[in-house]
């Protein structure tokens, strides 16, 4: 570890122009995070073509910014909404929005801004002390720890939706079954096509999320109007500063959460493709059991632990791209691409041959973070008062309006606002039946990870189902699946034998 | 950046280019090769072109086109992990011929699986193929030694190859590369004169008047060997590799023959 460099790069990160850059990325991000439909992917497709006329001290801080707060604005749509902005929010909906409900807004937004920045400036820190270290260990995981991994993340579902397992293993095999769809991964076969070229490479991710989240909550209002005019109110007092910030005894009682999420975003986010949701569903899981039946009626670890563990998955998915050169999703595949342009080549290299610019970005995700504390406070003062401002048939009209131009700017087509038209309907159904939707978009995005893995693994042991045991870590992970799935049987024989005793 | 070059050889005219996605190339493809025979309408030619004809329902094969000049060729290599435990393209070759050796691909049917399956059929070499999404998994899977070897195209190679994390075997060229000189080519080592990989040419519909077709490839030559274009080819990581209409010609043909051998292989393994 360079300190020297590292001291430098600091200095220069609070120079005018970076730190207005950085600025202007965090507070672009909080903005598209929050509007559904747009995420940090398309704001940086966007930008990455325009930044390469400018220096990289300029470059940098802005994407980074953009990067880092996007995550955290969407946990807005989804608090206020239940409108989840980005896939990460999917789980701080159900939380947050239960306290909207009870009239704790202000409170909720402020658990989302405290824990965003405690365990995103925890995990930027991580990433400029250890990055190396964790990276070595990233490359450890082989086909068959993605599987037990995947496995381990799906077992998450069985508690979730306030306690029928039923419903939720139900949502999960429909999104197994919708994740079918497409050119298997293995044998190229085509599945469930029909012979359309559109189907042939799956159905898009994000106008799935963006009918289920967004166009779903669209038709909920519609039809809430047509029955009864004013329903369940939400009531209408403006949010004050006074509001968010969060009391000595809460801190003390979050803390705990925050940490055991963000070790979970550090250790599991790293790993690329299924990382993130994983990581979040598992601090969520966490959180389950210690609360029980109170999680999912505005509990503040509830959405404590989501927005913790989504913020520091945010910084530890760079540490392959920038310590090996492997970008881990979509996003930090853009950003190599900025780094390339610049003439970086991200790898072990890096930071010997430019100490400025490395530094410089590994500092800006500490300082991101920080900025997005009073930038992230600023904008829920704002935001809410303004959608509250706005009467719901606008309100509704606007959200169609960004939902489906969202659905058709990913693909330039029109066939991404069919898709999420049609689970716009699904959505609404299953919110009607009360099937809970997070196993389902879990289940949607782990499946060909899965799939993958299973038949990787196959391919390396000559077909030997040991393999999986045979590894430790897989072998671990696959240990913790049974006790997650074997937890509410063995509590409620524990529970039995007590009441029986009792009497 | 050919269109920012050409001027200069084509009297101060203008190309204009025209991007056209969708279907992996065909649509522009199927564009071009429909196009009128006049010399005025162009085709960014690349290894999609052969694949598209070949395996896809299309209404053009390679002779719809011809072939004006060639730009870039990326070879394809073969490599390991570094901590493996096969040094050199002789103990890969040793082991995959007596046992089976896994290969990570970027994924199936992709032109670096069927490299390795062209290999292999010629070789009578047995490979497990571990497929992948991107070539970001099957690069992480390589570095950390969780398959035996993988095929990918010389430039995704170098970076990884330089830092230490992957060793390159051999290149399928017929001379070493600038970027690698350290690595030997395929038919140094075995002797056997194996190519493979990705180009990326400039053709025209075919049918086209023999006079316009010897101007079109005389004045291109003069683009794409030209010190600007190559200057500004190498700023965006490719290095020009000039071959004429002819060469260019023999090229494709060469590497149709060897996609028409590996195709029966590729549809019977789904």
């Amino acid at each position: 570890m360079d300190y020297s460099a590292l001291w430098a790069a600091g200095l220069h990160a609070f120079s005018l122009w970076p730190l207005l850059s950085l600025c202007a990325g965090v507070a672009l991000g909080l903005v598209v995070g929050s509007i559904p439909g747009l995420n940090d992917t398309i704001t940086l497709a966007v930008l990455v073509p325009v930044t390469f006329a400018m220096p990289p001290d300029i470059a940098f801080p802005l994407l980074v910014g953009v990067y880092c707060s996007a995550c955290f604005g969407g946990s807005f749509p989804a608090i206020l909404l239940k409108i989840p902005g980005t896939a990460s929010s999917v789980l701080t909906a159900i939380d947050g929005h239960a306290m909207v409900k009870q009239g704790k807004a202000g409170m909720a937004l402020g658990i989302a801004t405290y824990s965003s920045t405690f365990a995103g400036t925890l995990s930027a820190l991580v990433l400029v002390f250890f990055a190396p270290l964790l990276a070595q260990y990233a490359l450890k995981f082989g086909p068959a720890e993605y599987f037990s991994l995947s496995v381990l993340g799906l077992s998450t579902v069985v508690g979730m939706g306030a306690g029928n397992a039923m419903k939720s293993a139900f949502a999960c095999l429909l999104g197994l079954l919708v994740a079918m769809i497409g050119m298997s991964p293995e044998a190229g076969f085509p599945r469930f096509t029909f012979g359309s070229f559109w189907l042939f490479e799956g159905l898009p991710l994000t106008p799935i999320l963006i009918g289920l989240f967004g166009l779903s909550v669209v038709f909920e209002m519609l039809s809430t109007r047509a029955e009864t005019a004013a329903g369940d109110r939400i009531d209408r007092t403006p949010i004050r500063f006074g509001d968010m910030l969060l009391s000595a005894s809460m801190i003390k009682r979050l803390l705990p959460t925050w940490l055991s999420a963000s070790a979970l975003g550090n250790l599991i986010g790293i790993l690329p493709g299924a990382g993130m949701l994983v990581a979040i569903y598992l601090a969520y899981e966490r959180v389950r059991r210690r609360f029980g039946e109170r999680c999912g009626q505005g509990l503040p670890e509830g959405v404590a632990a989501p927005e913790a563990a989504n913020n520091s998955v945010v910084a530890s998915s760079m540490v392959p791209l920038l310590s090996l050169g492997i970008p881990g999703n979509s996003t930090s595949a853009l950003f190599l691409g900025a780094l390339l342009i610049q003439g970086l080549r991200p790898g072990p290299g890096l930071f010997e041959a430019s100490p400025d610019v490395a530094y410089l970005i590994v500092i800006c995700f500490v300082i991101a973070n920080l900025m997005m504390f009073p930038l992230g406070l600023l904008l829920a003062r704002l935001v809410p008062n303004l959608i509250r401002a706005i009467p719901q048939p606008l309100l509704a009209a606007s959200i169609a309006c960004l939902c489906l131009t969202g659905a058709y700017a990913i693909g330039n087509s029109v066939f991404g606002v069919v898709v999420a038209v049609c689970f716009g309907g699904i959505g609404f159904v299953f919110n009607r039946l009360q099937v809970p939707l997070s196993p389902f978009i879990l289940a949607l995005v782990l499946a060909p990870v899965i799939e993958r893995a299973f038949f990787q693994s196959m391919a390396l042991s000559s077909g030997s189902f040991t393999y999986f045991v045979t590894q430790p870590l897989s072998a671990g992970m696959l240990l913790f699946t049974l006790l997650f799935l074997l937890w509410p049987l063995g509590r409620r024989y524990i529970r039995r034998r007590q009441q029986a005793l009792a009497s | 950046m050919i269109a920012e070059a050409a001027p200069e050889a084509f009297d101060g005219k203008k190309f204009i280019v025209k991007n056209m996605p969708g279907g992996g190339a065909v649509v522009g493809q199927t564009y071009v090769s429909s196009a009128p025979a006049d010399g005025y309408t162009l085709l960014a030619m690349t290894s999609s072109v052969i694949n598209n004809s070949l395996m896809k329902d299309v209404s053009y094969d390679l002779d719809s086109f011809t072939p004006l000049a060639l730009y870039n060729l990326d070879p394809e290599v073969i490599v390991t992990s570094a901590k493996g435990d096969l040094p050199d393209l002789k103990a890969f070759l040793a082991a995959a011929s007596h046992g089976s050796v896994s290969i990570a691909t970027p994924g199936n049917s992709t032109s670096h699986h069927i490299a390795a399956l062209a290999l292999a059929q010629q070789q009578g070499l047995d490979f497990r193929y571990v497929h992948n999404a991107s070539a970001a998994m099957q690069l992480q899977q390589l570095m950390g030694g969780h398959v035996q070897a993988g095929f990918m195209s010389l430039g995704e190679a170098v970076g990884p190859a330089k830092d230490g994390n992957i060793r390159i075997l051999a290149v399928m060229d017929q001379a070493r590369s600038d970027l690698a000189p350290d690595v030997p080519t395929y038919q140094e080592v075995t002797g056997d004169d194996v190519q493979w990989g990705t180009f990326r040419g400039i053709g025209a519909p075919a049918g086209l008047p023999d006079e316009v077709e010897a101007e079109l490839a005389s004045r291109l030559q003069k683009v794409l060997t030209s010190p600007e274009f190559i200057e500004r080819m190498a700023a965006a990581g490719y290095k020009v590799d000039y071959r004429d209409d002819a060469a260019f010609r023999q090229y494709l043909d060469k590497t149709a023959t060897q996609m028409e051998q590996v195709i029966p292989l590729l549809e019977s393994q789904s």
